[in-house]
């Protein structure tokens, strides 16, 4: 019953996932490249787009797949830490992509008139720094639960 | 509970909300940096508003433009910053060899000032003034003898590149806005 339990937890946290990490961006960059600026339609290159696009789907798909293997895994697990710190190191490539396929520094032109640029290459790097902290606690749960394996698989058993 | 394991718990509620109020931030800052510039009229740039003065012989040029910018965000507006470039196209006499007069267009003036910042919900109005001591002319550059003044009129075409830069949301979020070759006027 337990394993039904927590593959049924593994999907809705890939479900998650989904939205967060490929629905909710997709949707956003579609937004912003049909912006209008005072009224003028904003141009960008196909090519800026395209690889913006393939790299969101690209990690949002191994962040999807990482957080399946960890939330399906039992509570307390080494195998679940395990993922846990894969998943978030996933996410430091998957914002990291953002910075690399031209996400962060966004130029458009706009037809008759010049250019907008959004640069959000600063607040990628406040993600990266949470990121950081975020780490030391998955190595931490990565050495907690091996060195309290014996205790934690007793309260296993009694529960 | 174990002291180690109320350390993680308050480690964790720390990371979440530290993560919890960068995303709120980065979102409010980005609707506010979108809800700016697609809002017709918050941006007031004009070049037909500005007050400008050309005089070749003696040479004396200066301008002052003024321009408005609403902040309609949800954060203060910091670092404010306009640039203006100005290039005025004409022919030259005798360019590159006698007998042949070359259309040329001269950046004459590149000059950027800080504005400072607009709290949120303000509109913040501001002069942009170019002294004839900020513009630029190639050396040995002479109005009178180099531009051939029998064409158009007008013998001279101004032309500006105007570049507004902000940072929002603590510098979280930078905004660049381009206008490129906007025609400001002739002379005569």
């Amino acid at each position: 019953m337990g394993a039904v339990k927590n593959m049924v937890r593994g999907f809705i946290y890939t479900s998650i996932y989904v939205i967060t990490t490929i629905v909710i961006p997709l949707i956003t960059f579609s937004w912003l490249f049909q912006l209008t600026v005072e009224g003028i339609p904003l141009n960008f290159e196909q090519q800026e787009y395209q690889s913006v696009i393939f790299w969101v789907t690209a990690f949002g798909l191994v962040i999807c797949g990482c957080a399946f293997f960890t939330y399906s895994s039992p509570k307390k697990s080494i195998r679940r830490a395990v993922f846990a710190l894969i998943q978030i190191l996933v996410n430091c490539l998957y914002i990291w992509s953002y910075r690399f396929s031209g996400a962060t520094d966004i130029e458009f032109t706009i037809v008759g008139f010049g250019f907008f640029s959004l640069d959000i290459s600063q607040m990628v790097l406040v993600f990266m720094g949470i990121y950081f902290f975020t780490i030391v606690l998955k190595v931490y749960n990565i050495i907690d639960f091996t060195i309290n394996r014996e205790k934690i698989r007793e309260d296993r058993m009694k529960a | 509970m174990r002291a180690s394991r109320v350390f993680k718990l308050v480690f964790k509620i720390f990371i979440s909300l530290l993560t919890l109020s960068v995303t709120v931030v980065s979102i409010l800052g980005g609707l506010s940096a979108f809800m700016i510039l697609t809002t017709p009229g918050n941006i007031g740039i004009n070049p037909s508003d500005a007050d400008f003065n050309f005089n070749p012989s003696p040479l004396n040029i200066n301008f002052t433009l003024p321009f408005n910018l609403t902040n309609a965000g949800y954060f203060d507006l910091e670092n404010l910053k306009l640039e203006i470039e100005l290039a005025m196209n004409y022919s030259h006499v005798d360019y590159p060899v006698p007998g042949v007069n070359e259309t040329r267009v001269l950046k004459i003036f590149n000059k950027t000032q800080n504005f400072g910042n607009i709290p949120k919900g303000l509109t913040g109005n501001f002069n942009f003034t170019g002294l004839f001591s900020d513009f630029h002319f190639p050396p040995l550059f002479n109005f009178t003898t180099d531009i051939d003044w029998h064409r158009g009129p007008p013998a001279i075409i101004f032309t500006a590149n105007f570049t507004i830069s902000l940072d929002y949301s603590l510098g979280l979020h930078s905004v660049t806005i381009g206008f490129v070759d906007i025609p400001l006027g002739g002379f005569p």
